[in-house]
C-alpha cells in the first residue's frame, strides 16, 4: 500500500470543502433502533416516500438494502432485502433515493432471476439497458381493449371448455400434487410449440429451488428457455423477497406488453405470497384480520393482477396474460385467499384430487371452472366443433353417476355414457404433448359425429394418435389451414372424418 | 396521562422553551413523562428531535464537523454557509471532531441530513465496486 501524505490528505479536505455547495453526497439519514425477524426500525428519515429503498450501513463497511413500508410518526418500518446478520442496532440509514425498480428488456429473456434482477443461473451479469417499477399501476380503462386473441394452451380441454384470451387472467386451482404447474408449464411449451411469439414468465414465490430447477431444465431441453424469464425465490429466501417476487416479473413482463409484443406470466404460487407478506405484516405491527391477514390482502393481488391487461391498438396492442396459481387444502375454495383470487380472475380452471388419481389428468373440474370472457377469443375452428362438448360431459357425469346404482337405462342413455367416456378419455393428455389447433380439431370433430363410439375406450387414444399421424403426414398443406384459425369449410370437415372413419376401419379390421 | 408520539413531545417542548419558560423545570417534566411511559431508551432520539424542532422555531441549528486534520478558520466559515444552504437555518453552531480514522475528507451532520465526504467512505465504496 502506498504512503499516506499528509499533504494529499489536506488537499482532499480542502477540496472536499470547496464542493460543498454542490448537494451530491448530502444524504438524510437516520439511525437503526431495532432489528429482527428481516426488519428494521429506523429513527430519522423523516422524508422517506412509502417503498422507497433504503441502505443501511453494516460492519465492515458492508450495506444492506431494505424497503420503507410502514411509515409513522416516530419510526419507519422498513423490511431488508438482504441478510440482517449484518445489521446492528445503532447502524447508519440513508435514503437511496429510488424506489424499487428491477432490470428490464430482451436481455432478460434466458436468464433464471431473483426478485431484485440478480442473475441465479451462473450465466454472468445481466446487461440490461433499462430498468423498470416494481410497484407501477395498471393501464387504465382507455389504455385496454377487450380480449379478443386466444393463448391457446394445447391442453384440449382448456382450450375447448375453458378457452383462455390474450390478457386474460385465469387462476389455476387446486390441492398439492393436482398438476397445477403441469399446466403452467404445458403452456409455456405450447407457446415455443406453436410459434406463437409470446414470451413467458415464470415466477417461482416460495418454490422448492429442486422444483424450479428441474422446471428450468426442462423448459431448456424443450428449447422453450430461449423465450422465457425465471423470476425464482425459495423458502429459505426472506420474505421480503417472497413478496416482491410477483411484482418483479410483471415488471419484466410489461416491458413485452408495452412494446407491442404479448407476454404470459405464471404466478407459482400466491398462497405463498399471502403467507410472506402476513408475515411481514405482522413484524411490521399491523392490525391481522380474517387468518391473521392484514386489511390490504385483497389490494395485495387485486394491483398485481390488474396489471396483467390487453392494450389497445393506440398503446400497440400489446398484452399480458396472467395464470395465477392457487393451492387449496382439501379442495376447499371457499377459503379467503381462494376467494379472493377467483373475485379478482376472469375465471378459474380447478382441479380435482380424485380425478387425478382416477387417471383423467389434466384433472380439471369441467363444473367448477369457467372462463368469464375467453370465449370471445375463441377460434372460430374451435368453436365450429365443440358443439355442445361441455353439456355432453355434465350428462355424462350425472349419468354415470346414476347408472352406478345399476339402474336400468333406455338406448339413448347408454349412448350418452358411452359418448361420454370416450369424450373424457380423449380429453386425458400426457404431460409435456401440448396439440396443435388442428390436432384438437380433427379430434373433436370425430369425437361429436360419433366416429369413435364403436371404437372401445382403452383403444381410443391409439386410433387418435393414428388419426392425427394420417393428417399429419398426408394433409399437412389443409392442417395448416386450419391452424390459421379460420371455421372448417364443408370439405375440410369430410376429408377429416373420411380420414378418421378410415382409421377406425383400419383398426377395426386389425 | 394521554401518551403523545415523541415528535410531537419535542414540538410541544421547543414551543415552550422558545416562549422562554423555565428550562429546567421543563426538562424534569420530560424525565418523568419518559419514566412513566417507559421510554427512557428513546431520549437521545427526542433529543434530535428536539433540536430539529427548534431549529424550525427559532432559525438555530447545531452541525457536527468531522475531519481528519482539524478546521480552519476559512473552512469553518465555508462550512457554516453549507449547513445554513442545507437546513435553512439563520444562526449555526458547529462542533468540530478530529477523527484519524476518516484519513481525509470532511463529514458534515446536522439532525437530519449528513454529508459524507470522507476517503473512509470512498475507500468502502471502492471495495464494494460502487465506485
Amino acid at each position: 500500500m502506498d504512503t499516506i501524505s499528509v499533504k494529499d490528505l489536506s488537499k482532499e479536505l480542502e477540496e472536499s470543502i470547496s464542493k460543498l455547495s454542490s448537494q451530491n453526497g448530502l444524504e438524510e439519514t437516520g439511525i437503526v433502533t431495532r432489528v429482527g425477524d428481516g426488519i428494521a426500525w429506523i429513527y430519522g428519515l423523516r422524508s422517506v416516500g412509502f417503498n422507497e429503498v433504503i441502505t443501511i450501513e453494516g460492519e465492515n463497511g458492508q450495506t444492506v438494502d431494505a424497503f420503507a413500508l410502514n411509515l409513522n410518526e416516530d419510526e419507519v418500518g422498513a423490511v431488508l432485502l438482504g441478510s440482517e446478520a449484518s445489521v446492528r442496532a445503532g447502524a447508519k440509514v440513508s435514503l437511496k433515493g429510488e424506489v424499487l425498480s428491477v432490470p428490464i428488456g430482451e436481455e432478460m429473456l434466458g436468464r433464471v432471476v431473483d426478485p431484485l434482477g440478480r442473475p441465479l443461473d451462473g450465466q454472468g451479469p445481466i446487461k440490461a439497458k433499462s430498468t423498470g417499477l416494481v410497484e407501477r399501476p395498471a393501464p387504465g380503462v382507455a389504455a385496454r381493449k377487450s380480449v379478443h386473441e386466444p393463448l391457446m394452451t394445447g391442453l384440449v380441454a382448456i382450450d375447448t371448455m375453458i378457452p383462455i384470451g390474450r390478457g386474460q387472467r385465469e387462476l389455476i386451482i387446486g390441492d398439492r400434487q393436482t398438476g397445477k404447474t403441469a399446466i403452467a408449464l404445458d403452456t409455456m411449451i405450447n407457446q415455443a410449440r406453436q410459434k406463437t411469439g409470446v414470451v413467458n414468465v415464470y415466477v417461482a414465490i416460495g418454490q422448492k429451488l429442486s422444483k424450479v430447477s428441474r422446471l428450468v431444465e426442462r423448459l431448456k431441453a424443450e428449447g422453450v428457455m430461449d423465450q422465457t424469464i425465471v423470476v425464482a425465490t425459495g423458502p429459505s429466501d426472506p420474505a421480503s423477497l417472497l413478496y416482491l417476487a410477483p411484482y418483479a416479473g410483471t415488471a419484466m413482463a410489461e416491458y413485452f406488453r408495452d412494446n407491442k409484443g404479448h407476454a404470459l406470466i405464471i404466478y407459482d404460487d400466491l398462497t405463498k405470497h399471502a403467507a410472506a407478506y402476513r408475515q411481514m405484516s405482522l413484524l411490521l405491527r399491523r392490525p391481522p384480520g380474517r387468518d391473521a391477514y392484514p386489511g390490504d390482502v385483497f389490494y395485495l393481488h387485486s394491483r398485481l393482477l390488474e396489471r396483467s391487461a390487453q392494450l389497445s391498438d393506440d398503446l400497440g396492442a400489446g398484452s399480458l396474460t396472467a395464470l395465477p396459481i392457487i393451492e387449496t387444502q382439501a379442495g376447499d375454495i371457499s377459503a379467503y385467499i381462494p376467494t379472493n383470487v377467483i373475485s379478482i380472475t376472469d375465471g378459474q380452471i380447478f382441479l380435482e384430487t380424485d380425478l387425478f388419481y382416477q387417471g383423467v389428468r389434466p384433472a380439471i373440474s369441467v363444473g367448477l371452472s369457467v372462463s368469464r370472457v375467453g370465449g370471445s377469443a375463441q377460434t372460430k375452428a374451435l368453436k365450429s366443433v365443440i358443439g355442445s362438448l361441455r353439456l355432453s360431459l355434465a350428462q355424462f357425469r350425472e349419468l354415470a353417476a346414476f347408472a352406478q346404482f345399476g339402474t336400468d337405462l333406455d338406448d339413448e342413455a347408454k349412448q350418452s355414457i358411452a359418448r361420454g367416456q370416450r369424450l373424457t378419455e380423449l380429453l386425458k393428455q400426457p404431460q409435456y404433448s401440448p396439440l396443435a389447433l388442428w390436432q384438437q380439431v380433427a379430434t373433436l370433430l370425430a369425437a361429436n359425429q360419433g366416429v369413435f363410439d364403436k371404437v372401445p375406450v382403452e383403444k381410443l387414444k391409439t386410433v387418435q394418435h393414428a388419426l392425427l399421424a394420417e393428417l399429419e403426414s398426408d394433409h399437412k398443406k389443409e392442417m395448416d389451414e386450419i391452424n390459421k384459425g379460420a371455421a372448417l369449410t364443408d370439405d375440410l370437415k369430410k376429408l377429416i372424418l373420411d380420414t378418421a372413419k378410415k382409421e377406425v376401419k383400419n383398426f377395426a379390421g386389425e | 396521562m394521554h401518551k403523545v408520539s415523541r415528535r410531537e413531545l419535542a414540538r410541544n417542548v421547543a414551543r415552550q422553551l422558545v416562549d422562554g419558560a423555565d428550562q429546567k423545570k421543563i426538562m424534569q417534566e420530560v424525565a418523568a413523562y419518559l419514566i412513566e411511559h417507559k421510554m427512557v431508551n428513546q431520549s437521545g432520539m427526542l433529543l434530535a428531535d428536539l433540536s430539529i424542532e427548534l431549529q424550525s422555531l427559532t432559525g438555530h441549528t447545531t452541525a457536527e464537523v468531522r475531519t481528519a486534520f482539524g478546521l480552519s478558520d476559512a473552512n469553518r466559515k465555508h462550512v457554516e454557509g453549507y449547513v445554513r444552504e442545507i437546513t435553512g437555518a439563520k444562526t449555526v453552531e458547529l462542533n468540530a471532531v478530529e477523527d484519524k480514522s476518516l484519513k481525509g475528507g470532511i463529514i458534515v451532520k446536522t439532525p437530519q441530513y449528513e454529508y459524507d465526504a470522507s476517503v473512509k467512505r470512498k475507500l468502502n465504496q471502492l471495495a464494494r465496486g460502487e465506485a
